[in-house]
């Protein structure tokens, strides 16, 4: 094994281990339960920064293991397979810093923690697949690994919650296995670094490769919450507010739509899943989402809920970039993969910290709420003005390029779907950010707790501003060297030759 | 690059502070041990862009890859004129604020959203492309949004509604707009912009998106309705400054050298001759003197846009028309600004008193200036119109030259005139004034008295103003407005018809709410809601904030969706109908 598939490993290991310690200790050995959890976090960025630095010295990651004759696993590391590792690890730091915060004196932790830790090794498992069948078994692995996260309340809302979403994710992994066994057979095994081998494929196997990408997307979009498929999103918001930072911003949906990705740039290529005519319908499902789950967050007045549309909504941009299918648009649409992160966590960890410190939980309840907890609600703002596009926030560098993607490849469309979007989520945005900041509290907060000297406990309240503070300060240095937008143009370098 | 100097030092440190100082000093207003130390810092925020408007080459820009989406700072001399008018404005706007909140228990938010407002208005003159531009547009109009609703009535939330939905579209349109730009032209900067010819839709883009700015008709709506709920320096900077980073836009964006531009000319030069006489006429009927003042601002800014229409006419009227609409907005900002201030002041005066002499001087200096009595700064801007037009003939010049120009001065001062009566007879509804807001106040009256000169010093010709045909032109139309006003004001005094001559401020938006509400489009109360509720809280509901009726009825799909099967079904059905359609429409069957 050479030096690269080690480090590939070790990233892994590097959560999976301590989340196996986690579930030997006594529940109440909480410091070194932590100190586990944030090491090995820590730990992490480490290793996955020395990953870029070999990817952007032009090293080869690689790790192969034959389980099988004609299943081999498979770990190699792209700049995409990178893109998606570093957002997960960096957000996964500050969501386990977040969840020890909320969590505390909580029952069950050790539980909680265990399956924390292993879904982040997961989640960067399927950053780091190398092929369909690896990429499978970390994406059904996610089912299972979050599906205690979710239902970790144990009350009947949460286990009904839990029990439509491992019926729509399974059934999701299922119809995935379908189209990987399917395209096994009639392709081989196949690895993402290895291109397009589908369009050497006769002319016979069109219609398989049209029906097996259908079944591919209707898999991946339950994850990456394509309407009609995002039912279990919003129902998932019973679960802890650090679960639902996960589920939206790090692991499943992101999953999904990484998932999405894959496909189309790696398994199938660009130019060849066009001439099939793939995108086209592709964009069309994506743009539904988008103004469906708007339109149902415009509804909502529970804030977790109302988030969870917006997610329905925001992912799809990404795949709406992709299957545009121009290098402009395709950067949007990478590009938010990172920036819908950063923001929806954002916006999570405040929802969070409202919920934890006042017990509120109904917009109609946030009038005059910046008042007590104006460094939340600041936090909650910038990520709510960057979910609208407004400069210089990420969200406008991302709907900048899926517009230039648009217009260059002649689909005005693509404009006034990003316009009615946008419109749509200054609707529901900005009466929060209006009614927190502007409007007078009536009576006393529902559940007020106080900790210490700041509005919240610091270990709330630190993440968010972080996340905050990232928003606004990578949208402003978006040009820069070392942006994500830097990286992503490199990504469609590769897939875009000039 | 090329026609920029190289920088010095000095300029580089005016220039970054200038939209940087206000922010900072937001910076330190938010932090409670720097609390009080940055409040006493504020109005020494814009002295920074005043200062980089008075030093330095006169064409100065700097790069700065790295930031943003790649950006380009710097001063040419159409911004140099805004960013001197702003600046002042807002230096004198703070200095009143100081006094006029100095018993607000609000002052700190104020402060806060005033110095994020100022920092978005001197970076938005400064940016020498347009990404630049609209980051610090957008920027100015959210953080104004603090000013309107400061004093948190009913009314305030109103305004602030309309004004907040109107920003929103507005922002929607221009980034289109730029999109539309960016892909046609290649370069980011303004220079590389004339020549974009994307047709009508670009147009309408701008004229509407920087029109809700300037308060073209009809997206003029929220000013008569923000203006008068706004405390006064920050109607002052909304109407004298604020306003202006639309005509600034219109300047900077509008690609003058296309083909199509002779439509848009005249569609300019209409809607600004539409609104002259629009805001004259709704003015005239309202009974808040500061409601009045709006109404003017829309009437000023429509004398503007009738430039910018000339402007648009040929290309090698463009320059001079930019620079004669940056002079009229320099004039009209001065003005307008110090009739805000004043207006404040004398709304502080006590009931039934007589207002002091410097107080009514201080009122009918700034009001004369604005209808163009010979002599003041107004005389200088009409000449300016006057020299635009003449590079063009025809028979839309002749009628603007001959007839509409001195019938908008006439209206112009007949609705002055009715804004002193308002403003001498007003309710005391502010507070008395101090020290600070007079000085704020004196330091604007001295700018409208002198600026204008000096400032087109070096290229007017004196004598030409000075000759008796020029004096006598300036002068009936005042004259014959001062007539026109006084007969209003009596027949206003004594009508019993009073009632009927009241339009509600924003006119058309009623019109709109109306049969927005009758259509079942907007909720109950969607537009109308704070407006009758006097001392109002914002409103429950985000339903009525919104306005708009969510027409679908989400909520049963949504059950529906939330079954498993019912979902599998319809989306393999639905997914694999997609794939097959397209795929055979493109390609037929294999």
């Amino acid at each position: 094994m050479n030096w690269g598939g080690l480090l590939l490993i070790l990233i892994l290991l590097s959560s999976l281990v301590p989340g196996l310690i986690i579930f030997t200790l006594p529940e109440k050995s909480h410091g070194l339960r932590t100190l586990l959890n944030l090491g090995g976090a820590g730990l992490k960025l480490v290793l996955v920064l020395v990953l870029i630095v070999g990817i952007f010295m032009d090293l080869d990651f690689e790790f192969r293991w034959i389980m099988l004759p004609g299943l081999e696993l498979v770990l190699y590391s792209d700049p995409l397979s990178a893109l998606f590792a570093t957002l997960s690890t960096v957000l996964w730091l500050l969501t386990t810093l977040y969840a020890v915060g909320y969590l505390e004196d909580a029952p069950n932790r050790r539980q909680f923690f265990g399956y924390f830790s292993i879904c982040v090794t997961v989640t960067v498992g399927i950053a780091l697949a190398g092929n369909l069948i690896t990429f499978l078994l970390f994406y059904e692995l996610l089912t299972l690994t979050t599906y205690p996260l979710v239902i970790h309340r144990g009350t009947k809302e949460a286990l009904a919650a839990g029990r439509i979403y491992l019926a729509y994710t399974l059934s999701g992994g299922a119809v995935i296995l379908v189209a990987v066994a399917w395209l096994q057979v009639i392709a081989g095994p196949l690895e993402f670094s290895a291109g397009s081998v589908l369009s050497a494929l006769g002319p016979e196997y069109k219609w398989h490769l049209v029906v097996i990408f259908i079944l591919f997307m209707a898999g991946m979009g339950v994850k990456a919450a394509f309407v009609p498929l995002h039912g279990w999103l919003p129902r998932a918001m019973v679960a802890p507010a650090p679960v639902s930072a996960l589920l939206h911003a790090v692991a499943v949906v992101k999953a999904g739509i990484f998932g999405v990705i894959r496909i189309v740039h790696d398994v199938y290529g660009i130019e060849f899943a066009e001439k099939l005519g793939l995108l086209f319908p592709l964009s069309l499902v994506a743009s539904v989402s988008i103004i469906y789950g708007s339109l149902c967050a415009l509804r909502e007045d529970d804030l977790k809920r109302r988030l969870a549309y917006s997610t329905v909504s925001q992912v799809s941009y990404i795949a709406l970039g992709i299957s545009v299918a121009g290098p402009l648009a395709a950067t949007g649409g990478l590009v938010h993969l990172v920036h819908q992160g950063l923001m929806k966590i954002t916006l999570f960890f405040c929802a969070g910290n409202l919920a934890e410190t006042l017990g509120v939980h109904r917009i109609s309840q946030l009038a005059g709420i910046a008042r007590r907890m104006p460094l939340t609600m600041a936090a909650f703002s910038i990520g709510a003005l960057g979910m609208i596009g407004v400069p210089p926030m990420v969200g406008f560098v991302s709907k900048w390029y899926l517009g230039m993607g648009g217009i260059d490849r002649g689909e005005l469309w693509v404009v006034g779907v990003l316009v009615v979007s946008s419109l749509l989520n200054a609707a529901y945005f900005l009466p929060i950010i209006i009614s927190a900041w502007f409007g007078k509290q009536e009576g006393t907060w529902p559940a007020e707790r106080r900790f210490g000297r700041f509005e919240t406990h610091w270990m709330l309240l630190l993440p968010p501003l972080v996340t905050a503070i990232v928003v606004v300060v990578v949208g402003l240095l978006a040009n820069a060297q070392f942006s994500p937008l830097a990286w992503v143009k490199f990504i469609v370098a590769m897939e875009y030759p000039q | 690059m090329t026609g920029y100097e190289t920088f010095p030092a000095m300029q580089v440190l005016f220039l970054s502070l200038g939209p940087g100082l206000p922010l900072l000093i937001g910076f330190g207003l938010m932090w409670r041990p720097l609390r009080n130390k940055a409040y006493a810092m504020v109005p020494f925020a814009a002295l920074p862009a005043l200062l980089a408007a008075l030093s330095g080459p006169s064409k100065v820009a700097v790069e700065v890859p790295w930031f943003f989406m790649g950006s380009m700072m710097g001063l040419d001399p159409i911004g140099r004129i805004f960013l001197f008018v702003t600046a002042l404005l807002w230096l004198a706007a703070s200095l009143y604020s100081r006094g006029y909140l100095a018993e607000d228990k609000k002052r700190y938010r104020y402060s806060g959203y005033f110095l994020v407002s100022m920092s978005g208005n001197f970076g938005l003159i400064l940016a020498q492309e347009f990404l630049g531009f609209y980051l610090f547009f957008s920027l100015m109009s959210f953080a104004a949004y603090g000013l309107i609703v400061h004093k948190e009535t009913g009314e305030a939330f109103r305004a602030g509604r309309v004004y907040l939905v109107l920003v929103v579209l507005g922002e929607v349109m221009l980034f289109v707009a730029l999109l539309l730009i960016a892909s046609t032209s290649g370069s980011g900067d303004f220079a590389g912009l004339c020549s974009v010819g994307s047709g009508g839709l670009l147009f309408a883009l701008l004229f509407i998106g920087f029109g809700i700015k300037a308060g073209a008709l009809p997206l003029h709506v929220w000013l008569p309705l923000a203006h008068p709920v706004a405390p006064a320096p920050a109607s002052a900077v909304l109407s004298g400054a604020m306003i202006k980073a639309g005509l600034l836009g219109w300047i900077r964006f509008l690609p003058h050298e296309a083909a199509c531009a002779p439509l848009w000319a005249s569609v300019f030069v209409f809607f600004g001759l539409a609104a002259v006489f629009y805001g004259v006429l709704v003015g005239l009927t309202q009974s808040n003197a500061k409601t009045v003042l709006a109404y003017s601002s829309i009437s000023q800014m429509g004398f503007m846009t009738i430039i910018i229409g000339f402007g648009l006419q040929s290309p090698k009227n463009w320059n001079l028309a930019a620079a004669a609409a940056g002079l009229y907005g320099l004039h009209h900002g001065l003005a307008k600004g110090c009739l805000f201030l004043g207006a404040g002041i004398a709304a502080g005066n006590r009931n039934g008193e007589k207002m002091p002499w410097w107080l009514v001087a201080g009122l009918w200096l700034p009001a004369l200036a604005l209808a163009g009595f010979p002599f003041s700064s107004g005389a200088i801007a009409k000449s300016l119109i006057k020299e635009v037009l003449g590079r063009s003939r025809g028979p839309l010049y002749d009628l603007v030259y001959y007839f509409f120009l001195p019938l908008g001065a006439a209206g112009t001062m007949a609705l002055l005139v009715h804004f002193l009566h308002l403003a001498g007879t007003a309710k005391m509804t502010e507070r008395r004034e101090n020290g600070m807001m007079a000085f704020g106040w004196f330091l604007l009256l001295v700018a409208v008295v002198c600026v204008m000169w000096l400032w087109t010093a070096g290229d007017l010709h004196a004598g030409h103003l000075l000759s008796p045909k020029v004096l006598w032109d300036g002068l009936w139309p005042v004259l014959l407005g001062l007539a026109g006003g006084m007969i209003w004001v009596r027949f206003r005094k004594g009508s019993h018809s009073r009632r009927f001559f009241m339009l509600p401020p924003g006119d058309i938006l009623e019109l709109v709410a109306w049969l927005g509400g009758k259509s079942g489009i907007f909720c109950r109360n969607g537009l109308n809601a704070g407006k009758t509720e006097g001392k109002g809280r914002l409103l429950r509901g985000e339903q009525a904030w919104a306005g708009i009726k969510p027409a679908l009825r989400l909520g049963r799909a949504e059950k529906v969706l939330q079954r498993w099967a019912v979902v599998a079904g319809i989306y393999l059905a639905v997914f694999m109908l997609f794939f097959l359609v397209f795929s055979w429409g493109l390609y037929g069957f294999p």
